[in-house]
């Protein structure tokens, strides 16, 4: 085992900077934007959006596969009038597919990847906003119905290139050992109880992070099982036990299909040092 | 279950296991030290896929879902789909050679990537956690470089019917294919490492064997057949997209245990690495500019002549199969997925009886199952 102890010195330190710097790779996406000033959506000879009557360029809309695109929200946002405005792009909804990019690119290129931690993720109430845990932090898992994407963004958080264990984080076999639980998947019925019964097996405070497109609205898969109501995911589920899971628990939403290691790493940084507002 | 003997005892693992693992159940009859009997359960992760498949608006958005259906297989599913498409609507001699040899560069990429991701589990499995740890930075850097040109790690969102979503020009392909070739030459020089470590090696030889009757009894697939002297790989036997002109050799070993498998997975990545060589050669040859140039205009599309398409692709675990049929003139209101994993586990769970318990994760770890593909 000296063999490998001195090849593993050898091959030497890998891993990012990250959250000191954000030394993230090429290509690195966290989010897709929308730049109102290019959109094409309204008349803007109308002078505000409210005379415009009608949408000039819906592209984007109609192209994006999960209803994750609402222009008429993008003219709230340029209004700026009254309460904060909704993104015309729902991060809960959008799986990354590009269809959006590639039909704006060659009308106004308004739409692009980005790099910036902008997917809203605290848009849960909290019921508690204290520093919640003082040292190192332990991760649950559970698997509701999801595709094996999200699982291995997870484990690569164990790689030598994220290592979290160097951030004070670990993964827990045992729900008793847990501070968050990384829930993934549909939320599949056979799913249901075996979540809930994780769940109270964690001790208060705890934080449960819906992992993924698929926990939040279904993702791709919302239109299954719709006898049986629905692959809706977790936010626009009416169940009493789920509603009661919103209100009582720390519930975080971590969306977009797969999210990136360093977004999961990201939102288990911010529990750990209670920097959620 | 099996018949219980005084000291045997059952218990159950699953659904949700230790560590970051799909939900499926495993019950075990043991006496201790040796496993006697396996049953396992699915249904756990049922998403529904044909009725969500069938409720789609277009063809590239059941596109999206089948690459959804198991994500580490993403590109092979939706190749195997767009095949069967494009079969369906007499599309496949249209299909550009640069788009076909675009194609065959990237299922290939994806088996690269899911054996060394492999490798690293096995590493793991036999508590080796340096060469594991190097092996999963590699998988990482080429998941890093898929994403730098088609903004994906997992492949999704390439394919499409009839071609290849993403614009590339022979710049960047030649560089993902020297990135590609130096990182797999630095796992080559780990694997050289680890097969002179004995404990790893020891550990894998003999777990979890299988025989040649054992494995063609269950109909075994993709790298747990090659491992028991079977050959059903689907790019030798019923080649397409032009895996006809690479004359690739059969990676084939006959002792059926999890070493076996590990040498399979090895092999191919030698292997992968010379069709991705070929494929660009080829690309140089054709004098390949850029992918958009070669896309089929689908207003040519004849009218239907079939009533129904069939099409397939050798995954890095098997083949998977798709029969598209019911097309209502947007999308196909039937489409059947076939994976390698249904017939597999079946072979596990017979495979698994008088092996040792400790070696349970070793031999899971070597059929690298997907339980969402299982479990659709």
């Amino acid at each position: 085992m000296a063999f490998w102890t001195y090849n593993g010195l050898k091959f030497g330190i890998k891993s990012v900077k990250f959250p000191k710097e954000n030394d993230f790779y090429d290509g690195f996406i966290s989010s897709v934007k929308i730049n109102g000033q290019k959109c094409l959506s309204q008349d803007k000879t109308a002078g505000s959006p409210e005379k415009s009557s009608e949408f000039q360029c819906r592209k984007c809309e109609l192209a994006c596969p999960t209803k994750a695109i609402n222009l008429k929200n993008l003219a709230g946002g340029e209004n700026g009038k009254g309460a904060p405005a909704l993104k015309p792009l729902d991060a809960n909804r959008c799986i990354f597919c590009g269809l959006c990019i590639d039909a704006c690119s060659n009308i106004a290129g308004a739409i692009s990847y980005s790099k910036d931690f902008d997917f809203g993720i605290a848009s849960q109430p909290y019921a508690d906003k204290r520093k919640a845990f003082k040292k190192s932090l332990f991760v649950k898992h559970i698997d509701t119905g999801s595709c094996g994407a999200c699982e291995a963004e997870i484990n690569a958080l164990n790689n030598p290139y994220y290592n979290m264990h160097r951030l004070g984080i670990f993964i827990t076999p045992s729900p008793r050992f847990a501070d968050v639980l990384l829930v993934t998947g549909t939320f599949t019925k056979k799913m249901s109880d075996i979540f809930f019964n994780v769940l109270d097996n964690i001790p208060k405070p705890r934080y449960v992070v819906l992992t993924g497109s698929c926990p939040l609205t279904g993702g791709v898969f919302e239109n299954g099982f719709k006898d049986g109501g629905g692959n809706k995911g977790l936010l626009f589920n009416n169940e009493s036990e789920i509603k009661k899971l919103f209100e009582e628990d720390n519930v975080i939403a971590l969306p977009h299909c797969p999210p990136n290691p360093f977004e999961i790493l990201n939102v288990l940084l911010l529990i750990k040092n209670g920097d959620f507002k | 279950m099996q018949k219980k003997f005084l000291g045997d005892y059952e218990f159950i693992w699953g659904p949700v296991r230790k560590g970051v693992n799909e939900s499926i159940l495993y019950e075990f009859l043991s006496s201790g030290e040796e496993l006697h009997n396996l049953d396992i359960t699915f249904g756990y992760k049922k998403r529904d896929v044909r009725n969500v498949l069938a409720e789609k608006g277009n063809l590239y958005e059941q596109v999206l879902v089948v690459e959804r259906i198991s994500g580490l297989h993403a590109f092979s599913a939706s190749l195997s789909y767009c095949l069967s498409v494009e079969n369906f609507f007499g599309l496949a001699d249209k299909i550009h050679k640069n788009l076909q040899i675009l194609r065959m560069f990237f299922a290939e990429a994806e088996r690269i990537r899911n054996h060394i991701e492999n490798l690293s589990e096995i590493a793991e499995s036999t508590y080796i956690q340096v060469p594991s740890a190097m092996y999963a930075y590699y998988a990482e850097m080429l998941k890093q470089l898929f994403v730098k040109f088609l903004n994906s790690r997992y492949l999704m969102g390439i394919n499409m019917i009839g071609g290849v979503r993403k614009n590339l020009s022979l710049n960047d392909m030649e560089f993902i294919f020297n990135s590609v070739k130096s990182i797999v030459n630095s796992v080559q020089e780990i694997i050289k490492k680890n097969m002179e470590t004995k404990s790893h090696i020891d550990r894998l030889k003999t777990t979890g064997k299988i025989d040649m009757k054992t494995a063609k009894r269950f109909c075994a697939k993709g790298v747990v057949a090659k491992s028991a002297g079977i050959n059903p790989d689907l790019r030798i036997k019923r080649p397409y997209l032009l895996y006809g002109d690479t004359k690739l050799n059969s990676i084939i070993f006959n002792d059926g245990d999890a070493f076996s498998r590990y040498m399979v997975r090895i092999g191919e990545i030698t292997q992968s690495l010379s069709i991705l060589d070929y494929c660009l050669e080829m690309l140089k040859k054709n004098r390949f500019n850029n992918t958009s140039d070669y896309f089929v205009n689908m207003k040519e599309i004849d009218e239907r002549t079939k009533k129904h398409g069939f099409g397939y692709a050798e995954s890095s675990e098997g083949p998977i199969f798709c029969y598209a049929a019911d097309f209502d003139g947007s999308v196909f209101k039937k489409i059947n997925i076939k994976y390698p994993f249904g017939n597999n586990y079946k072979l596990f769970a017979c495979g698994v009886k008088n092996t040792m318990m400790m070696d349970f994760n070793i031999n899971e770890t070597s059929y690298n199952f997907s339980v969402a593909a299982a479990d659709k």
